[in-house]
This record gives C-alpha cells, structure tokens and sequence, in this order.
C-alpha cells in the first residue's frame, strides 16, 4: 500500500498572487522532517493544505494514496493533527479540559469511552510534563507552559502524524530548546512523526533527519541537513552570507550578513 | 485540590439551583389574588372540591409557572449557544433575527386581524423561523462566518423593526395590546400554551446538551476544531438552528423576552467558568428558577397591577449581574 502522505501537483493562491506552484512532495519519513524557508515562501501553506484547513486549487493532498478531501474528517483526525500559530482558547479552561478536546474524533454526539479517554489524557499530560500543571488555567501558564499543553491536547488526539507551525516562535531561548527536546521524545519513544515548520534553521538542523527548503512556492532542495546546508545553499535560499561551522558533527550556521 | 474545589462548586451550585426552583414553584402556587398554604393545595389536589381555587391553582398559576420555566431555559439555552458558536459575548437570540420575526408577525396578527389573535403563537414562531432562515441564507455564502452571521442578522432585525414600528404608527389606536406582548410576560397563559412549547424544548435542550461539547471545539477557533475532525459548517449550522428553535418557540408563547437569553449565561459563566458540558444545563437550571421568582414579583408586588416580567428581570437581575461582573472581570479579559 502507498502509505504516508503526498502532495500532488499542488497548487494554491490567495487571491492572485500564486503562493504554490504545482508543487510535489512525498513524506513518508519515520523521523522530524522540517520545512525551512524565507517569510511568504509557502512553508505554512503546505501545512495548512495538508490539516485540509485550506483546499488546492490544482492537484491534490493524498494520505495513503486517497485524496485526503475525499476521506471522512474524522477519520483523518485520527491520523494526523495540526497547531497552528496564534493558538488561543478560553480564560478559564484548564490544561485538563484542553487536553481532554483531544478526544474529540474518538466521540460521538452519545459520548466516548470514558476509561480510554482518562487513560490517554493523564498518558498525555504526563509526557508533556504537566502533571502538576493540570488544574490550571491554560492563560495563566509561562508560554512554554502553554505550548506544552496544547501538544498535550494534539498528543491525546492520537495521531501517527504531527503538523507543527513554527512551534517555538514565541519562546526564548530555554523554552525552543525544551520544545524541541519534546517534540524529539514524541517522535523517538512514542512514534510520532513530525513535519513542522521552523525558522531557526540552527535548530531545524540539530533536530531534524531531514530538511525541506520552499522559496516562492516550490522546492528549491530537500535532504539531510548535513548535505542540504551550504553557503551556497543558504545564499540561494535566504540570500545571505553565512558561515558554517561543525558542531557535534552537523553543521551549525552563523551568519553574517545579507545580499541584495 | 483545584479540582475538589471545582466540582464541589458544581454541586453546591445544583442544589442551590433546584432549590430556588423548587421554592420558587411552591411560592408562586400559593401567592396571588388568593393565597393558599401548602396544605391547601395538598387537599386540593387529591379532593378538588373548592372548584374556584382549584382553578386558580391548577389551571392558572401551575401552567404559567411551568412556561415560565421552560422558557427561561430556552432562551438561556438558546443565548449561550450562540455567544459560543458567534464567539460574540453580547449574541442572544434576537441577533439572528428571532425576535423581530416573531414580533414582526405577532404585530400583523394583532393589528390587521385581531380577531384571530389566537393564532399569534403559531405565527409568531413561524416569522421567528423565516427571519432566522434568511439570515442563514444570507451568511451562508461566507461558510456561516461569525461576522457575517451577526451583521446580516442586526441588519435583518432593524429592517424587520422597521415594518412593525410602522404597523404600529398606522394604527396607534390598537398598539396597547402589542406593547404588552413585545414586552413580554405571561399573563393568561394556559396548559394549551404550554403544549405549544413543551415539545420544542423537550427535543431542543435535550439536543443542545448532547451538543455542548462541540461548542468547546469551536471556541478553540476554526482552524483547531478541523483538526479534531469537527465538520465546521454543518456543526455551526446544526447549533444555530437548535437556538432558533428553542428561542422561537419561548418567544412565541411569552412575547419578546430579552433579558433572560444574554445575561443568564454571563453570570452562569461567571460562576461556574465557561465549559459547555455545565455552562448550557446550569444555564437552563438557573434561568428557570430565575424567571419563575421575577413572574411572581411582577405578578404580585404593585397587584393588582401587573409588570411586564422583563422589566423586573432587569430590575433584579441587572444589578446581580453588575456585582458578579465586578467580582470576576478577568474572565473577560481579552484572549
């Protein structure tokens, strides 16, 4: 069976100006794949159209070789989950309540097996390292915090795929590595598989198997980060000027300025 | 220990509510143009010999009391509904046209045809239904968007108002009577009122409780709620068309009550936080006991005159809900 996910001659524009260019990718890695690239390149397009928050123009998304539109929503809840960007939920719901919407595919409109649902959110909570956080409301927890409840709700979702956009964004610089650090133990003992998007292509390198880089709409290179990440490479992509060093054996880039 | 303190909150809270409604029955049977003790009713109900307090007890005071409680759930209901679905925290029933459509047609009935003013529940739940159709209708080409919902739906109502204030020009010899229903209260109502209701709310709250939940995922924003497999439109379609429902059929039997619908959820909120699975049966459980005691303040305090009911809810309920406000600004606080 053709199992993973596809993006086939993929193509989606807001309004006039084309943000993807018949576009194609195959993801079927068992590791964290990021997807790295300049600001309006596409990057969170591709995420979004592959949640089925957004529908290609031309082309299709396929999961498994079927046309993920043409799938049941809850079946494909059950495989594959997102977090956006600008995440927000009401004042007073609590880490717990959050983590249980988790749940949602695996209910109906007559409830959902109780026993199983507990079992999965405490599972969830104590991964995400919020047992003691889990009477609390969601607002009031530090940022890192919060993050880590909402992969808390995505992770009781069960799914074998994570969508993940620009996970890290707002965090400084103890919290993106603490997420990362997570996001790597979903992936290695629980077996969940990553795609995300990510700016900080130090981290992206360090976390990753394997890199996808988009420049205006389409793929412009994708491989493991050591043979991915050149000068070149990044002069091409991000036009700038940058060094790269070896550190524990990837390549760590320090760059220095840019070309117009 | 959070938790305990949580559910021991819910708890409390169920018996308090129940035993403002169940006080709130017992007073209204008993106090009125005759006043009957407990006893008394007790005797009646078993030997209904005093033929003219039976009536006044069973065929009077008990349907009216028990309209007034299933319509103070439903527009509670009806209101928490679509605060959650619009995302919009002043959102209650008359937003997507329910109220103008019933009063709209109610008027027709009263001014044009008075002799047939029997019919103005029917007619009244029918223009509520049109109304709130047209407004979908309309939203719909945007996906049922919040925004769109919203302003198609206070467009809708003051294009409505504006035929019923010019019913109500043309004919200012006969608005007495429709000042009253628009109003709201229920004087005079009967058991056959309450059948015109009783199914609406039996199905509509039963389906709204078992919906709750996704109002949960909604609030999580659109985005979240298609990854966790909700089917956005026919979910929004489905709750708003539950609360056009249940908001019309109170409507229609008790006139334009507005203040039960947007208020009773904010101070249920207020309380007892904002999660669906409790928000919607506390608000139903508190907005009945609270139309209850309101009905027998406006029936009883300047008798023989009787108050629109709305005006004492706003009288008594407004200033509660200030003072819980106060006390709990935050949950508002922006998010």
């Amino acid at each position: 069976m053709d199992r993973g996910l596809m993006l086939k001659g993929v193509s989606f524009g807001y309004t006039e100006a084309e943000v993807l260019k018949d576009l194609s990718l195959t993801f079927k890695d068992s590791g964290i794949v990021s997807i790295i690239g300049p600001n309006g390149s596409g990057k969170s397009t591709i995420l979004r159209l592959i949640a089925r928050l957004l529908r290609p123009e031309k082309g299709y998304v396929l999961l498994d070789g079927k046309n993920i539109l043409s799938l049941p929503t809850k079946a494909v809840a059950k495989r594959l989950a997102i977090l956006t960007q600008n995440l927000k939920c009401p004042e007073d719901i609590r880490v717990k309540d959050l983590v249980s919407y988790g749940r949602t595919p695996y209910s109906s409109i007559f409830g959902s097996s109780a026993e199983e649902d507990r079992r999965v959110i405490n599972w969830a909570i104590e991964v995400c390292g919020l047992k003691d956080l889990s009477e609390r409301p969601v607002v009031s927890l530090s940022g890192g915090e919060r993050q880590r409840a909402w992969i808390a709700m995505v992770l009781a979702q069960r799914t074998d795929l994570l969508l993940l956009d620009e996970p890290i964004t707002y965090l400084d610089i103890h919290h993106q590595i603490e997420m990362m650090e997570l996001v790597r133990r979903l992936n290695v003992d629980y077996g969940v598989r990553i795609l995300m998007v990510l700016h900080d292509i130090n981290l992206a390198i360090r976390f990753s198997q394997r890199l996808i880089a988009v420049k205006d709409g389409q793929i412009v290179g994708q491989d493991c980060p050591k043979t991915l990440i050149t000068e070149d490479f990044l002069l091409k992509v991000f036009n700038i000027k940058a060094e790269i060093m070896t550190k524990a054996g990837l390549p760590y880039i320090i760059p220095w300025g840019i070309v117009t | 220990m959070l938790k305990r303190s949580l559910q021991n909150k819910r708890l409390v809270l169920v018996f308090v509510g129940f035993f403002l409604l169940i006080s709130g029955v017992v007073c209204s049977l008993k106090i009125g143009s005759v006043n009957v003790n407990i006893h008394e009713i007790f005797i009646l109900l078993f030997h209904p010999e005093d033929a003219a307090t039976y009536h006044i007890v069973f065929n009077i005071r008990l349907p009216r009391i028990l309209i007034g409680a299933l319509v103070g759930m439903n527009l509670a209901v009806s209101g928490a509904i679509l605060q959650g679905v619009l995302r919009n925290p002043i959102a209650e029933p008359s937003i997507i046209g329910i109220s103008s459509g019933a009063g709209l047609f109610a008027i027709i009935v009263m001014i044009l045809v008075p002799e047939q003013t029997i019919y103005v529940p029917l007619v009244s739940f029918i223009g509520a239904m049109l109304a709130a159709t047209m407004v979908y209708g309309i939203a719909y080409r945007s996906k049922l968007s919040p925004m769109a919902l919203i302003l198609s739906g206070v467009a809708m109502a003051s294009f409505l108002g504006a035929f019923m204030t010019t019913l109500m020009v043309f004919h200012s010899d006969k608005v007495q009577g429709v000042i009253n229903w628009l109003a709201g209260g229920f004087p005079a109502r009967s058991w056959m009122h309450l059948k015109t209701i009783l199914p609406y709310s039996l199905f509509g709250l039963t389906m709204a409780f078992l919906l709750g939940r996704y109002v949960n995922i909604l609030l999580l924003g659109d985005d979240i709620s298609k990854s966790l497999g909700l089917r956005l439109e026919l979910t929004r379609l489905t709750l708003i068309a539950l609360s056009a429902l249940l908001a019309a059929s109170a409507v229609c039997v008790s006139g334009l009550i507005g203040f039960v619908g947007l208020i009773v959820p904010h101070m249920v909120r207020l309380v007892i936080g904002s999660n669906y699975s409790y928000l919607l049966p506390f608000s139903a459980l508190f907005a009945s006991s609270f139309v209850i005691w309101t009905d027998l303040a406006a029936r009883t305090i300047f008798y023989p005159v009787e108050l629109p009911v709305g005006i004492f809810m706003a009288f008594m309920g407004a200033p509660f809900f200030l003072f819980l406000l106060r006390k709990n600004l935050k949950v508002y606080r922006a998010s």
